[in-house]
Protein backbone atom coordinates (compact mmCIF):
# COMPACT_ATOMS: atom_id res chain seq x y z
CA UNK A 1 0.00 0.00 0.00
CA UNK A 2 1.10 3.23 -0.90
CA UNK A 3 0.39 6.10 0.64
CA UNK A 4 0.20 9.74 -0.88
CA UNK A 5 0.52 12.46 1.13
CA UNK A 6 -0.79 16.35 -0.63
CA UNK A 7 0.47 19.39 1.49
CA UNK A 8 -2.42 21.32 2.51
CA UNK A 9 -0.27 24.16 3.76
CA UNK A 10 -0.97 27.45 2.04
CA UNK A 11 1.52 28.02 -0.34
CA UNK A 12 1.03 24.37 -1.66
CA UNK A 13 -2.63 25.16 -1.62
CA UNK A 14 -2.25 28.30 -3.80
CA UNK A 15 0.16 27.21 -6.37
CA UNK A 16 -1.70 23.76 -7.41
CA UNK A 17 -2.19 22.04 -4.60
CA UNK A 18 -6.24 22.42 -4.87
CA UNK A 19 -6.10 20.87 -7.96
CA UNK A 20 -4.23 18.14 -6.64
CA UNK A 21 -6.72 17.12 -4.07
CA UNK A 22 -9.08 15.32 -7.22
CA UNK A 23 -6.25 12.79 -7.70
CA UNK A 24 -8.94 10.70 -6.54
CA UNK A 25 -11.16 10.95 -9.88
CA UNK A 26 -8.27 10.70 -12.05
CA UNK A 27 -7.01 7.93 -11.19
CA UNK A 28 -7.20 4.40 -12.47
CA UNK A 29 -9.37 1.75 -10.72
CA UNK A 30 -6.02 -1.13 -10.83
CA UNK A 31 -4.54 1.58 -7.80
CA UNK A 32 -7.86 1.48 -5.91
CA UNK A 33 -6.26 -1.44 -3.62
CA UNK A 34 -2.96 -0.51 -3.69
CA UNK A 35 -2.87 3.39 -3.00
CA UNK A 36 -4.23 5.74 0.03
CA UNK A 37 -4.94 9.49 0.37
CA UNK A 38 -4.14 11.59 2.57
CA UNK A 39 -3.71 15.40 3.29
CA UNK A 40 -1.61 17.23 5.84
CA UNK A 41 -1.07 20.05 7.33
CA UNK A 42 2.41 21.99 6.00
CA UNK A 43 5.48 19.06 5.84
CA UNK A 44 7.74 22.03 5.80
CA UNK A 45 9.46 21.91 2.44
CA UNK A 46 8.47 25.18 1.33
CA UNK A 47 11.03 26.49 3.60
CA UNK A 48 14.53 26.27 4.81
CA UNK A 49 17.77 25.87 2.88
CA UNK A 50 16.99 23.05 0.94
CA UNK A 51 13.23 24.69 0.08
CA UNK A 52 11.49 22.83 -3.07
CA UNK A 53 8.99 24.16 -5.17
CA UNK A 54 5.31 23.69 -3.89
CA UNK A 55 2.79 21.88 -4.20
CA UNK A 56 5.02 19.45 -2.58
CA UNK A 57 2.80 15.80 -2.41
CA UNK A 58 4.97 12.47 -0.87
CA UNK A 59 4.35 9.14 -2.75
CA UNK A 60 5.76 7.14 -0.09
CA UNK A 61 8.86 8.13 0.77
CA UNK A 62 9.79 9.81 -2.16
CA UNK A 63 9.31 13.73 -2.36
CA UNK A 64 7.69 15.09 -5.39
CA UNK A 65 8.48 18.86 -5.74
CA UNK A 66 5.73 20.83 -8.35
CA UNK A 67 3.46 18.30 -8.26
CA UNK A 68 1.08 17.95 -10.74
CA UNK A 69 -2.07 14.92 -10.90
CA UNK A 70 -0.05 14.02 -14.04
CA UNK A 71 3.60 13.94 -12.13
CA UNK A 72 1.97 11.62 -9.60
CA UNK A 73 0.38 9.26 -11.86
CA UNK A 74 2.79 8.76 -13.59
CA UNK A 75 5.45 8.02 -10.71
CA UNK A 76 2.88 5.42 -9.61
CA UNK A 77 3.02 3.84 -13.02
CA UNK A 78 7.03 3.62 -12.85
CA UNK A 79 6.04 2.62 -9.04
CA UNK A 80 3.73 -0.45 -10.34
CA UNK A 81 5.46 -1.51 -13.58
CA UNK A 82 8.80 -1.99 -12.03
CA UNK B 1 -26.35 41.26 20.78
CA UNK B 2 -24.12 39.97 23.74
CA UNK B 3 -22.75 42.30 26.34
CA UNK B 4 -20.68 41.63 29.40
CA UNK B 5 -21.85 42.43 32.64
CA UNK B 6 -20.47 42.06 36.33
CA UNK B 7 -22.36 42.12 39.40
CA UNK B 8 -22.87 40.87 42.95
CA UNK B 9 -24.75 37.54 41.85
CA UNK B 10 -21.43 36.49 39.79
CA UNK B 11 -20.12 37.86 36.12
CA UNK B 12 -22.74 37.05 33.41
CA UNK B 13 -23.12 37.75 29.64
CA UNK B 14 -26.30 39.16 28.29
CA UNK B 15 -27.31 37.42 25.36
CA UNK B 16 -29.86 38.83 23.65
CA UNK B 17 -31.63 38.01 20.57
CA UNK B 18 -35.06 38.77 18.84
CA UNK B 19 -37.08 37.39 15.65
CA UNK B 20 -39.56 38.64 13.95
CA UNK B 21 -42.26 37.67 10.86
CA UNK B 22 -44.70 40.19 9.65
CA UNK B 23 -48.25 39.43 9.28
CA UNK B 24 -49.41 37.67 6.16
CA UNK B 25 -49.35 39.40 2.91
CA UNK B 26 -47.42 42.45 4.77
CA UNK B 27 -43.93 43.43 3.49
CA UNK B 28 -42.87 44.71 6.65
CA UNK B 29 -43.52 44.72 10.09
CA UNK B 30 -46.00 46.43 12.40
CA UNK B 31 -43.35 45.14 15.88
CA UNK B 32 -40.32 46.67 15.80
CA UNK B 33 -37.49 45.66 18.75
CA UNK B 34 -34.69 48.25 19.66
CA UNK B 35 -31.83 47.49 21.93
CA UNK B 36 -28.77 50.16 23.14
CA UNK B 37 -25.89 49.55 25.15
CA UNK B 38 -25.04 52.54 27.20
CA UNK B 39 -21.45 52.21 27.30
CA UNK B 40 -20.38 55.17 29.89
CA UNK B 41 -22.90 53.48 32.26
CA UNK B 42 -23.09 49.89 31.52
CA UNK B 43 -26.24 49.41 30.64
CA UNK B 44 -28.33 47.57 28.07
CA UNK B 45 -31.87 48.64 27.39
CA UNK B 46 -34.21 46.71 25.23
CA UNK B 47 -37.31 47.47 23.84
CA UNK B 48 -40.56 46.11 21.93
CA UNK B 49 -42.97 48.18 20.13
CA UNK B 50 -46.14 47.07 18.70
CA UNK B 51 -47.77 49.81 16.27
CA UNK B 52 -51.39 49.83 15.46
CA UNK B 53 -52.58 47.68 13.01
CA UNK B 54 -50.16 46.46 10.25
CA UNK B 55 -48.06 47.35 7.83
CA UNK B 56 -46.05 50.34 7.48
CA UNK B 57 -48.10 52.79 9.48
CA UNK B 58 -47.79 50.38 11.97
CA UNK B 59 -43.85 49.98 11.53
CA UNK B 60 -44.01 54.02 11.60
CA UNK B 61 -45.48 54.01 14.65
CA UNK B 62 -43.64 51.42 16.38
CA UNK B 63 -40.35 52.81 15.57
CA UNK B 64 -41.10 55.93 16.38
CA UNK B 65 -42.15 54.75 19.88
CA UNK B 66 -38.82 52.31 20.13
CA UNK B 67 -36.57 54.80 19.60
CA UNK B 68 -38.32 57.00 21.86
CA UNK B 69 -38.22 54.95 24.79
CA UNK B 70 -35.18 53.66 23.97
CA UNK B 71 -33.63 57.24 23.68
CA UNK B 72 -35.65 58.52 27.18
CA UNK B 73 -34.65 55.69 29.32
CA UNK B 74 -31.05 55.90 28.19
CA UNK B 75 -31.08 59.57 29.69
CA UNK B 76 -33.06 58.26 32.64
CA UNK B 77 -36.29 60.68 31.83
CA UNK B 78 -39.32 59.93 34.41
CA UNK B 79 -41.21 56.87 33.86
CA UNK B 80 -44.84 58.62 33.30
CA UNK B 81 -43.01 61.37 31.85
CA UNK B 82 -41.66 59.16 28.67
CA UNK B 83 -44.68 57.32 28.25
CA UNK B 84 -47.25 60.27 27.92
CA UNK B 85 -44.41 62.28 25.60
CA UNK B 86 -44.49 59.16 23.37
CA UNK B 87 -48.29 59.03 23.58
CA UNK B 88 -49.11 62.41 22.68
CA UNK B 89 -46.40 62.80 19.91
CA UNK B 90 -47.43 59.26 18.03
CA UNK B 91 -49.51 60.49 14.74
CA UNK B 92 -52.96 59.43 14.77
CA UNK B 93 -54.81 56.63 12.70
CA UNK B 94 -57.58 57.94 10.29
CA UNK B 95 -59.66 55.25 10.90
CA UNK B 96 -59.43 54.90 14.19
CA UNK B 97 -58.89 57.87 15.24
CA UNK B 98 -56.08 56.85 18.04
CA UNK B 99 -52.47 57.27 18.08
CA UNK B 100 -51.59 54.14 19.58
CA UNK B 101 -48.72 51.50 20.02
CA UNK B 102 -48.02 49.00 22.90
CA UNK B 103 -44.13 48.84 24.82
CA UNK B 104 -42.06 47.04 26.80
CA UNK B 105 -39.02 48.31 28.21
CA UNK B 106 -36.12 46.56 29.66
CA UNK B 107 -33.15 48.32 31.44
CA UNK B 108 -30.40 46.48 32.26
CA UNK B 109 -28.27 47.94 34.99
CA UNK B 110 -24.55 47.42 35.82
CA UNK B 111 -25.03 46.43 39.20
CA UNK B 112 -27.58 43.66 37.92
CA UNK B 113 -30.92 45.35 38.69
CA UNK B 114 -33.46 45.01 36.04
CA UNK B 115 -35.95 47.42 35.39
CA UNK B 116 -39.65 46.52 33.45
CA UNK B 117 -41.93 48.87 32.18
CA UNK B 118 -45.24 47.73 30.36
CA UNK B 119 -47.21 49.37 28.53
CA UNK B 120 -50.13 46.53 26.32
CA UNK B 121 -48.00 44.48 24.79
CA UNK B 122 -48.16 40.47 26.57
CA UNK B 123 -46.90 40.41 30.15
CA UNK B 124 -42.95 39.87 30.42
CA UNK B 125 -41.90 36.69 31.68
CA UNK B 126 -38.93 36.14 33.96
CA UNK B 127 -37.56 32.54 34.17
CA UNK B 128 -35.57 32.12 37.34
CA UNK B 129 -34.21 28.19 37.50
CA UNK B 130 -37.31 26.64 35.29
CA UNK B 131 -39.88 28.87 37.32
CA UNK B 132 -41.82 31.87 36.34
CA UNK B 133 -40.62 34.82 38.59
CA UNK B 134 -43.71 36.68 39.50
CA UNK B 135 -42.70 40.96 39.08
CA UNK B 136 -44.55 42.56 41.90
CA UNK B 137 -46.21 45.53 38.94
CA UNK B 138 -46.63 48.74 40.66
CA UNK B 139 -49.25 50.48 38.01
CA UNK B 140 -48.54 54.07 37.24
CA UNK B 141 -51.35 55.96 35.52
CA UNK B 142 -51.00 58.18 32.67
CA UNK B 143 -53.43 60.25 30.55
CA UNK B 144 -52.27 60.78 26.63
CA UNK B 145 -53.95 63.24 24.70
CA UNK B 146 -57.05 61.50 23.95
CA UNK B 147 -57.51 61.46 28.19
CA UNK B 148 -57.61 57.19 27.18
CA UNK B 149 -56.09 55.81 30.56
CA UNK B 150 -53.90 53.26 29.97
CA UNK B 151 -52.61 50.92 32.86
CA UNK B 152 -48.73 51.09 32.55
CA UNK B 153 -46.84 49.09 35.00
CA UNK B 154 -43.20 49.19 36.74
CA UNK B 155 -41.48 46.36 38.23
CA UNK B 156 -38.12 45.36 38.63
CA UNK B 157 -35.91 42.62 40.61
CA UNK B 158 -31.81 41.77 40.39
CA UNK B 159 -30.65 39.63 37.71
CA UNK B 160 -29.05 36.67 38.37
CA UNK B 161 -26.74 34.08 36.01
CA UNK B 162 -29.01 31.80 33.97
CA UNK B 163 -32.35 34.16 34.60
CA UNK B 164 -34.09 34.75 31.05
CA UNK B 165 -36.96 37.35 29.82
CA UNK B 166 -38.72 36.36 27.02
CA UNK B 167 -41.00 39.39 25.74
CA UNK B 168 -43.57 39.04 23.27
CA UNK B 169 -46.03 40.51 20.96
CA UNK B 170 -49.68 39.58 20.74
CA UNK B 171 -48.66 37.51 17.52
CA UNK B 172 -47.12 35.08 19.66
CA UNK B 173 -49.71 35.04 22.58
CA UNK B 174 -52.67 35.30 20.15
CA UNK B 175 -51.09 33.35 17.55
CA UNK B 176 -53.97 30.29 16.76
CA UNK B 177 -57.26 32.70 17.41
CA UNK B 178 -59.99 30.97 16.24
CA UNK B 179 -58.44 27.86 15.94
CA UNK B 180 -59.59 24.55 17.54
CA UNK B 181 -56.60 23.80 19.14
CA UNK B 182 -56.77 27.61 20.73
CA UNK B 183 -59.91 29.60 20.07
CA UNK B 184 -58.68 32.27 22.23
CA UNK B 185 -55.70 32.21 20.69
CA UNK B 186 -52.09 30.37 22.03
CA UNK B 187 -52.49 32.30 25.14
CA UNK B 188 -49.23 34.03 27.75
CA UNK B 189 -49.82 30.72 30.13
CA UNK B 190 -49.10 28.12 27.27
CA UNK B 191 -46.00 30.27 26.08
CA UNK B 192 -44.83 30.19 29.65
CA UNK B 193 -45.38 26.46 30.03
CA UNK B 194 -43.59 26.05 26.66
CA UNK B 195 -40.99 27.61 27.48
CA UNK B 196 -40.62 26.39 30.76
CA UNK B 197 -40.83 22.79 28.78
CA UNK B 198 -37.80 24.11 26.40
CA UNK B 199 -35.89 25.29 29.52
CA UNK B 200 -35.72 22.08 30.97
CA UNK B 201 -35.05 20.48 27.97
CA UNK B 202 -32.38 22.51 26.83
CA UNK B 203 -31.21 24.26 29.87
CA UNK B 204 -28.61 25.83 27.35
CA UNK B 205 -30.76 26.92 24.78
CA UNK B 206 -29.79 30.29 23.31
CA UNK B 207 -31.87 33.65 23.48
CA UNK B 208 -31.52 32.97 19.70
CA UNK B 209 -32.78 29.01 19.61
CA UNK B 210 -35.49 30.00 22.02
CA UNK B 211 -36.99 33.13 19.88
CA UNK B 212 -36.78 30.63 17.02
CA UNK B 213 -38.50 27.95 18.75
CA UNK B 214 -41.21 30.96 19.80
CA UNK B 215 -42.02 32.22 16.14
CA UNK B 216 -42.16 28.64 14.99
CA UNK B 217 -44.65 27.68 16.79
CA UNK B 218 -46.69 30.38 16.43
CA UNK B 219 -46.51 30.78 12.95
CA UNK B 220 -47.64 26.95 12.85
CA UNK B 221 -50.24 28.00 15.46
CA UNK B 222 -51.43 29.88 12.56
CA UNK B 223 -51.61 27.71 10.07
CA UNK B 224 -48.03 29.00 8.63
CA UNK B 225 -49.98 32.71 7.42
CA UNK B 226 -49.21 34.48 10.19
CA UNK B 227 -52.23 36.59 11.75
CA UNK B 228 -50.75 39.43 13.11
CA UNK B 229 -46.97 40.63 13.17
CA UNK B 230 -45.37 38.10 15.14
CA UNK B 231 -41.93 39.60 17.82
CA UNK B 232 -39.95 37.17 19.79
CA UNK B 233 -37.36 38.60 22.03
CA UNK B 234 -35.35 36.90 24.98
CA UNK B 235 -32.43 38.02 27.31
CA UNK B 236 -30.35 35.12 28.90
CA UNK B 237 -27.98 35.95 31.84
CA UNK B 238 -25.49 33.38 30.85
CA UNK B 239 -21.97 32.63 32.02
CA UNK B 240 -19.40 33.94 29.49
CA UNK B 241 -18.38 31.78 26.54
CA UNK B 242 -14.83 31.70 25.99
CA UNK B 243 -12.78 30.70 22.92
CA UNK B 244 -8.85 31.01 22.14
CA UNK B 245 -7.77 31.31 18.67
CA UNK B 246 -4.07 30.73 18.09
CA UNK B 247 -2.24 31.58 14.98
CA UNK B 248 1.07 31.55 13.85
CA UNK B 249 4.57 29.69 14.97
CA UNK B 250 5.87 32.49 18.21
CA UNK B 251 8.91 34.40 17.29
CA UNK B 252 11.15 32.58 19.67
CA UNK B 253 11.03 28.90 19.05
CA UNK B 254 11.80 28.63 23.11
CA UNK B 255 8.24 29.89 23.27
CA UNK B 256 6.90 26.80 21.76
CA UNK B 257 5.88 24.71 24.56
CA UNK B 258 4.46 27.62 26.67
CA UNK B 259 1.98 27.84 23.62
CA UNK B 260 1.18 24.41 23.61
CA UNK B 261 0.51 24.35 27.52
CA UNK B 262 -1.63 27.63 27.24
CA UNK B 263 -3.85 26.37 24.56
CA UNK B 264 -4.09 22.70 26.36
CA UNK B 265 -4.71 23.87 29.29
CA UNK B 266 -7.34 26.88 28.23
CA UNK B 267 -10.39 26.29 30.30
CA UNK B 268 -13.04 27.17 26.75
CA UNK B 269 -13.20 26.30 23.23
CA UNK B 270 -9.71 25.86 21.09
CA UNK B 271 -9.30 26.15 17.65
CA UNK B 272 -5.53 26.50 15.74
CA UNK B 273 -6.07 28.55 12.09
CA UNK B 274 -2.38 27.80 10.91
CA UNK B 275 -0.69 24.06 9.39
CA UNK B 276 2.83 24.83 11.14
CA UNK B 277 1.25 25.95 14.73
CA UNK B 278 -1.05 23.14 14.29
CA UNK B 279 2.25 20.61 13.53
CA UNK B 280 3.83 22.76 16.91
CA UNK B 281 1.21 22.18 19.22
CA UNK B 282 0.78 18.62 17.90
CA UNK B 283 4.64 18.15 18.35
CA UNK B 284 5.05 19.57 21.85
CA UNK B 285 1.66 17.62 23.17
CA UNK B 286 2.91 14.28 21.36
CA UNK B 287 -0.43 14.14 19.66
CA UNK B 288 -1.15 13.23 15.83
CA UNK B 289 -3.11 15.49 13.28
CA UNK B 290 -5.66 14.29 11.30
CA UNK B 291 -6.59 16.37 8.08
CA UNK B 292 -9.83 15.94 6.16
CA UNK B 293 -10.00 15.02 2.70
CA UNK B 294 -13.78 14.80 2.51
CA UNK B 295 -14.42 18.26 2.27
CA UNK B 296 -11.97 20.20 -0.28
CA UNK B 297 -14.67 22.27 -2.35
CA UNK B 298 -14.44 25.67 -0.74
CA UNK B 299 -11.38 26.93 -2.20
CA UNK B 300 -9.62 26.49 1.14
CA UNK B 301 -7.48 24.00 2.43
CA UNK B 302 -9.28 21.57 4.26
CA UNK B 303 -9.44 21.45 8.09
CA UNK B 304 -7.80 18.96 10.25
CA UNK B 305 -8.59 17.65 13.80
CA UNK B 306 -6.27 17.00 17.09
CA UNK B 307 -7.55 15.26 20.15
CA UNK B 308 -8.61 18.20 22.73
CA UNK B 309 -8.24 20.84 19.98
CA UNK B 310 -12.02 21.47 18.82
CA UNK B 311 -10.70 22.58 15.25
CA UNK B 312 -7.77 22.90 13.06
CA UNK B 313 -7.62 25.57 9.90
CA UNK B 314 -5.00 26.36 7.56
CA UNK B 315 -4.26 29.79 8.81
CA UNK B 316 -3.90 33.33 6.23
CA UNK B 317 -6.44 32.39 3.28
CA UNK B 318 -9.20 30.71 6.01
CA UNK B 319 -8.66 33.83 8.36
CA UNK B 320 -8.74 36.37 5.42
CA UNK B 321 -12.35 34.60 4.25
CA UNK B 322 -13.31 34.87 7.34
CA UNK B 323 -13.06 38.32 7.60
CA UNK B 324 -14.76 38.56 4.69
CA UNK B 325 -17.90 36.54 6.10
CA UNK B 326 -17.44 38.73 9.22
CA UNK B 327 -17.83 42.16 6.97
CA UNK B 328 -20.67 41.28 5.06
CA UNK B 329 -22.41 40.36 8.11
CA UNK B 330 -21.92 37.10 9.02
CA UNK B 331 -24.96 34.32 10.18
CA UNK B 332 -24.34 31.20 11.80
CA UNK B 333 -24.22 28.28 9.36
CA UNK B 334 -23.94 25.12 11.52
CA UNK B 335 -24.18 22.76 8.42
CA UNK B 336 -21.55 24.31 6.60
CA UNK B 337 -18.51 22.57 5.91
CA UNK B 338 -16.80 25.76 4.71
CA UNK B 339 -13.39 26.16 7.24
CA UNK B 340 -14.21 29.52 7.24
CA UNK B 341 -17.50 29.29 7.83
CA UNK B 342 -16.90 27.10 11.09
CA UNK B 343 -14.30 29.33 11.97
CA UNK B 344 -16.75 32.12 12.20
CA UNK B 345 -19.84 29.96 13.55
CA UNK B 346 -17.53 29.72 16.89
CA UNK B 347 -16.93 33.55 16.70
CA UNK B 348 -20.43 34.24 17.19
CA UNK B 349 -21.03 31.22 19.72
CA UNK B 350 -18.41 33.05 21.70
CA UNK B 351 -18.48 35.95 24.01
CA UNK B 352 -14.72 36.56 24.77
CA UNK B 353 -12.34 35.62 22.22
CA UNK B 354 -8.38 35.61 22.57
CA UNK B 355 -6.15 35.60 19.83
CA UNK B 356 -2.64 34.20 20.57
CA UNK B 357 -0.91 35.82 17.09
CA UNK B 358 2.39 34.14 17.06
CA UNK B 359 4.97 36.69 15.33
CA UNK B 360 7.19 34.96 13.29
CA UNK B 361 6.72 36.15 9.87
CA UNK B 362 6.50 33.31 7.10
CA UNK B 363 9.26 34.65 4.36
CA UNK B 364 7.66 32.29 1.73
CA UNK B 365 4.25 33.88 1.99
CA UNK B 366 5.44 37.73 1.23
CA UNK B 367 7.12 36.58 -2.25
CA UNK B 368 5.88 39.09 -4.71
CA UNK B 369 5.45 36.54 -7.35
CA UNK B 370 2.77 34.39 -5.56
CA UNK B 371 -1.02 34.33 -7.40
CA UNK B 372 -2.75 35.36 -4.51
CA UNK B 373 -1.47 38.58 -2.08
CA UNK B 374 -0.96 36.98 1.35
CA UNK B 375 -1.32 39.54 3.83
CA UNK B 376 0.47 39.56 6.86
CA UNK B 377 -1.26 37.20 9.99
CA UNK B 378 -0.97 40.20 12.20
CA UNK B 379 -2.85 42.48 10.52
CA UNK B 380 -5.82 40.09 9.44
CA UNK B 381 -6.15 39.13 12.72
CA UNK B 382 -6.31 42.62 14.10
CA UNK B 383 -9.12 43.39 11.23
CA UNK B 384 -11.00 40.58 12.46
CA UNK B 385 -10.54 41.17 16.19
CA UNK B 386 -12.08 45.08 15.46
CA UNK B 387 -15.10 43.35 13.43
CA UNK B 388 -15.56 41.61 16.26
CA UNK B 389 -15.75 44.50 18.62
CA UNK B 390 -17.34 46.84 16.89
CA UNK B 391 -20.62 44.85 15.05
CA UNK B 392 -20.63 41.82 16.83
CA UNK B 393 -20.13 43.24 20.19
CA UNK B 394 -17.56 40.36 21.81
CA UNK B 395 -14.91 41.24 24.08
CA UNK B 396 -11.78 40.31 22.57
CA UNK B 397 -7.94 40.49 23.71
CA UNK B 398 -5.07 39.88 21.26
CA UNK B 399 -1.47 38.32 22.73
CA UNK B 400 1.50 38.51 20.47
CA UNK B 401 4.03 35.94 21.06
Amino acid sequence: MTEITICSGTLCYIMGGADIFEIETKLSEMYNDKIRIKASTCLGFCEGENKQNPPCVMVGNELIPDATIEKIINHLKRLYTR
Amino acid sequence: MLKKMENNTGNFYIDVASIQKEKHANEICGDVFLTKKVSAEDRTIIVLSDGLGSGIKANILASVTASMAVNFTSMNAPLAHTAEIILSTLPVDRERKVGYSSFTIIDIEAGGTIHFVEYGNPEILYFRENETLELKKTPVTIKNRFRLKQPLFYSNCTGRRNDRIVVCSDGISQSGIGSRAYPFGWGIKNVNAYIRDEISRHPGISSFDLCRKLLANAIANDTFKAKDDITAGVVYLREARRLMVCSGPPYDENKDTMLARDLDRFAGTKIICGGTTANIIAREMHREICTNLSHTSFQLPPVSSMDNIDLITEGILTLGKAHRLLEEGFKPDLVSKDPAVMLCNHFLLHDEIVFVVGTKVNEAHQDPSLPVELEIRRNVIKKIARELEDNYLKTININYI
